[in-house]
């Protein structure tokens, strides 16, 4: 009998008797967690971006880095100085492996897209799992702390990226707006981890490892374990006042019959909040990956562009407006003139042979199918929601409108990247796509797939037409424009 | 997701709040989501208190209309939508009258 089997054995009994290792910490009675970011929107020729990055481990994390570099290389005059595009990006939202490097972009910045390479892309970090999946060490400090495998994900991100920072380190004035995108694993609802959803739960957004979000939105059903939370609402926010924009829906007579899906997000945070008539009680939280709501992290861009109770993000001083302005606030004064919402989707579409065989499909092919169709309708279904959005505020900003609404003129821009847009026509084009395609989700990358998904990002952000009427409009010039294509593949209403 | 169209009119230039957030300012069509919402105004000195809409139906051309006003002004009606700038009028075509050189 191998020497550690006993070690191990005990290890694993001990684990089975730990308790849950709960990752979150109250706020204290009569307290909200602040946002101290603010999107400058004073000068009106700055585009604001808002960028969503989809789930697929590394390849996600690697898809999203080599776009954000590649956005970083256009630049454009602005009052006398010279700008990035990436400093226009007042807002980041993610699932997953895309959570990866959206939080360390949040947190680092522009500069910060070098060092990620290094300390992440590029390290074998599926041999660093696999080692701390077996040292014992490991096992007994899991069984011991009640952690479990979920934890270990957790402290590979923090070693190698995030170094025991928190979320105060990223709700500061002029860092973008984070929005990593969780389950709650008994609902099924998105949880983000931003100010207005850990008011819900009394929880102090400011001492939460940002490592504890990204795993959160990272834990895969079954492999990993789920990020546990407690509920701090009744404990330590009894009594507190209901939102105004929660009581209107639930005791509005037309809220449920005009907008479910937002009543059904206020009758959520009402639960969450231990409000009057609770639907649910949630004393405890559990978080698996944000994909398996939506994975291409649209939810949030969604709630952030079109909601009167999104988080407050522009800035107030900068915009003129009265408070901390919501980004529907500063469309209808006109503060925005352009508007660019870029989606960022590393979902693979590897080849199986399911349909060139005559064998019926067994239990495993099965599961893949279960798991992996309604996963990717879903995410479809989010998707098409945003293209309606941005086609409505397309058409509005069109003018002809009564009531001298300013937000006339406003200019739209959804660049979606995807490989299935790479076509047909290109035999290097079609080789990219299948590489790509048949690129695992896994926590490490090989240098020739990092290599393929730079070339994959460059490639499909150049080639959209809305990027490109972008740098038109934004007398930005690039040798891959094709003009005529700019303007027919994105038709702005007030062409 | 459907937008709609809200006007909000009021003497004065203010903030206009659906449900205690701001959406714009007074007398300029706003978009919002369909639903329902308690609107009010920033500041103090207006009536009623809260209106209580349900948005939807509406088009840019036809937003809906609530107003507010003064402190012991009338309560006032319901006012009609404003009217969509006129359309350009289509260029005539020939057989119109000439004129004499």
């Amino acid at each position: 009998m191998h020497r550690g089997a006993p070690w191990l054995v005990a290890c694993l009994i001990l684990a089975g008797c730990a308790s849950t290792h709960f990752e979150n910490f109250p706020l204290t009675s009569g307290t909200e967690n602040p946002e101290r970011r603010a999107v400058d929107v004073s000068h009106e020729e700055r585009p604001l971006i808002l960028v969503a990055i989809s789930g697929g481990g590394s390849r996600a994390a690697a898809l999203g880095w080599a776009v954000l570099r590649e956005v970083a290389k256009f630049r454009y005059g602005a009052e006398g100085q010279t700008r990035s595009l990436i400093d226009d990006i007042g807002v980041v939202s993610s699932v997953s492996g895309g959570s990866v490097i959206a939080a360390h972009f949040a947190l680092y910045g522009p500069d910060g897209l070098e060092r990620f390479a290094l300390d992440f892309l590029r390290p074998d970090n599926m041999r660093t799992l696999g080692i701390d999946a077996v040292d014992p060490i490991t096992w007994s400090r899991l069984a011991v702390t009640g952690a479990s495998r979920i934890d270990v994900v957790e402290e590979l991100f923090d070693n190698q990226l995030f170094k025991r920072k928190t979320f105060f380190d990223l709700n500061q004035p002029g860092k973008p707006y984070l929005i990593l995108n969780a389950t709650d694993m008994a609902t099924g609802e998105v949880f983000a981890f931003t100010p207005k959803r850990f008011d819900d739960i009394c929880s102090d957004l400011d001492k939460e490892l940002i490592s504890s979000g990204v795993a959160a939105s990272s834990a895969v059903p079954i492999v990993l374990s789920p990020v546990a939370f407690q509920n701090f609402s009744v404990s330590h926010c009894q009594g507190r006042p209901i939102p105004q924009w929660i009581t209107t829906r639930l005791n509005g007579r037309f809220a449920p019959y005009l907008n479910l899906e937002t009543f059904k997000l206020a009758r959520y945070a009402n639960d969450l909040r231990g409000g009057p008539n609770s639907l649910r009680k949630i004393d405890y939280l559990y978080f698996l990956d944000g994909g398996l709501a939506d994975n291409l992290a649209i939810h949030g861009l969604l709630e952030t562009i079109s909601s009167p109770y999104a988080a407050p993000i522009i800035g107030a001083r900068d915009a003129g407006l009265p408070s901390g302005a919501t980004v529907l606030d500063a469309l209808n004064t006109g503060k925005i003139k352009k508007l660019v919402v870029l989606v960022i989707n590393a979902r693979a579409d590897a080849a199986n042979t399911l349909s060139q065989s005559s064998s019926l499909p067994g239990i495993v092919d099965m599961v893949n199918s279960v798991t992996s169709i309604p996963l990717s309708s879903t995410t479809a279904s989010v998707a098409s929601q945003m293209e309606v959005l941005l086609a409505q505020l397309n058409a509005a900003a069109g003018g002809g409108g009564s009531g001298n609404p300013q937000f006339t003129g406003l200019k739209v821009y959804m660049v979606k990247i995807d490989f299935d847009q790479f076509g047909d026509a290109d035999p290097h084009r079609r080789e990219l796509r299948a590489k790509a395609n048949n690129i695992p989700t896994l926590w490490s990358i090989s240098q020739e797939n990092r290599e393929v998904l730079e070339e994959a990002g460059t490639v499909l952000l150049h080639q959209h037409p809305c990027f490109q009427r972008l740098l038109i409009d934004m007398n930005i010039p690039a040798s891959f424009i094709d003009p005529n294509f700019a303007r027919m593949g994105c038709r702005q209403s007030s062409d | 997701m459907a937008i709609e169209y809200l006007l909000v009119t009021f003497p004065e230039q203010r903030a206009v709040l659906a449900d205690g957030n701001g959406v714009g300012f007074t007398n300029h069509t706003l978009m919002l989501p369909t639903d329902e919402y308690l609107i009010t105004l920033g500041g103090t000195g207006y009536q009623p208190p809260s209106q209580d809409i349900a948005l939807s139906g509406t088009s840019l051309v036809k937003p809906m209309v609530i107003a507010f006003t003064l402190p012991g002004a009338p309560a006032a009606r319901p006012p009609s939508p404003p009217s969509a700038p006129p359309a350009t009028p289509p260029a005539r075509r020939g057989g119109g009258k000439k004129k004499n050189a």
